[in-house]
């Protein structure tokens, strides 16, 4: 009987050998293939955790404000061309019929990172945004405090360009590009600002 | 010397079996039509869709000046569906899609006559809107048909292929082994080993694939199902493979033949 489950015991480890060459075998020959899917599904793949409910407390310079997803906390305005819209925690399509959506992927006013703003490209949202020019201001008021953008850059990207992690705060604004296509578009029309004062 | 030819017999037949489980299972699912309708239903597919169409409805609705809402009840769920059936048949029986929905520009035109002169254009421009959510490109859905077919006859005969060189293989190494018992004992350790390969690849993907973005909401929430699905199949497979490998090694340690008991007596 001893023998017969030593015997059994060896034949799983058999199995245990033949997977771990086969495995080895196959991360040596196409490791680097296997390793470019992977970059290109986390390319292709929203964050785990971006969902409606997503809450964001701020704790910079002493701030305590929780953000509810859908919620409203402030407006942006850009006087230059007549802008004046609410602004809006988080960026689905219910948000954006109402206002100015904000990525809950990059930062808040305040934080000292980039803030991705975007809004549809109609005479009563964003439209106008391809009337910014150099040097125009932006602001942000919200529940806890004014914030100052100059825009010094207007560019055609997609979204997956801009970067989050900056080392200082700046304003990223979008709406869809060309001027004159609605619904979804592949590419955005960019504004970007730097925090001036607040 | 001649355990060693075994091994590495042995090895090609554990990656014949990992591939022909994948390939079946490939060939029944991605390859039907009916599991993809099925899977989108279940996937809660046609209402993401549904939602997405409206979305930029609305949205057009907005700039043209007219209230969300106009075009409530222009279609039904069951007309959608209708609709990428027939997509669907483009991609897996290659019939050429002309026109989705023919009867909705008419439609659209009818409903927004009380609210504007420019009926008719915004009419032409919201057929289309519905037509690339549905279709996304028709040149492109007509020119997959001949490849997938192709695709489909490649995987069958692969199946065929890769079946007949595992069986000749399979007689090679029972016949240098020639003890029933240990041929018995190394069909386990095959079964056990592409069982627990195949269960291995479950967890490597995982929930890699739970969280992509391809095209829109509607189609990456179908494609999401669709490929967690597959992952699932392979896996129950892996499970009954490994249970099933681990008891033909029992069986093969166990088994007393009349010779062994004559000798023991």
């Amino acid at each position: 009987m001893k023998n017969k489950v030593i015997s059994i015991i060896q034949s799983l480890l058999c199995c245990v050998i033949y997977i771990a060459i086969i495995y080895v075998t196959v991360m040596l020959l196409a490791g680097k293939y296997i390793s470019e899917a992977n970059s290109y599904i986390d390319l292709i793949s929203t964050k785990e955790g971006d969902t409606q409910n997503t809450k964001l407390e701020l704790g910079t310079n002493g701030l305590k404000l929780r953000l509810e997803y859908g919620s409203t906390y402030g407006r942006i305005t850009v006087p230059s061309v007549s802008i004046d819209l609410p602004l809006y925690f988080g960026n689905s399509l219910e948000i954006l019929k109402d206002g100015v959506g904000q990525s809950t992927r990059a930062y808040c006013p305040g934080e000292g990172k980039t803030i991705i703003l975007n809004g549809h490209n109609t005479d009563k949202m964003l439209k106008k945004l391809y009337k910014v020019s150099k040097n125009d201001i932006i602001l942000i008021n919200t529940e806890y405090g004014t914030y100052r953008y100059a825009v010094y850059d207007m560019k055609v990207i997609t979204e997956k360009d801009i970067e989050i992690e900056t080392d200082s705060e700046s304003l990223v604004v979008y709406t869809n590009y060309p001027e004159n296509d609605v619904g979804s578009t592949n590419r955005i029309y960019a504004v970007y600002a730097n925090l001036v004062n607040n | 010397m001649k355990k060693a030819i075994i091994s590495i017999l042995n090895l090609f037949l554990i990656i014949m079996l990992l591939t022909i489980s994948i390939l079946v299972i490939i060939s029944n699912t991605v390859l039907k039509k009916s599991y993809i309708e099925t899977s989108l239903e279940k996937s809660g597919f046609y209402d993401e869709l549904n939602i997405a169409i409206q979305n930029e409805f609305d949205i057009y609705l907005a700039q043209a000046g007219i209230k969300s809402g106009a075009l409530k009840n222009l279609y039904t769920i069951e007309e959608l569906k209708s609709d990428i059936s027939n997509t669907l048949d483009a991609i897996y029986n290659s019939k050429t899609i002309n026109v989705i929905s023919s009867f909705m520009k008419e439609k659209i035109k009818s409903k927004l006559q009380t609210y504007t002169n420019n009926a008719e254009a915004i009419a032409i421009n919201l057929t289309n809107v519905y037509n690339k959510k549905v279709v996304i490109s028709s040149k492109h859905i007509n020119a997959i048909g001949p490849k997938f077919e192709k695709m489909v006859s490649m995987i069958k005969m692969g199946i065929i292929v890769i079946a007949i060189v595992f069986s000749i293989i399979l007689v090679i190494v029972c016949a240098i082994i020639g003890n029933f018992k240990v041929i018995i004992n190394n069909i386990g350790i095959l079964l056990v080993s592409s069982g627990l390969l195949d269960i291995i690849l479950k967890i490597l993907i995982g929930s890699k694939f739970s969280y992509i973005f391809l095209l829109n909401q509607a189609f990456s929430t179908g494609i999401i199902y669709i490929i967690n699905n597959i992952v699932d199949k392979i896996m129950s497979i892996g499970i009954g493979a490994t249970v099933i490998g681990i008891v033909f090694i029992i069986c093969g340690n166990f088994k007393e033949t009349k010779n062994n008991k004559e000798m023991e007596n």
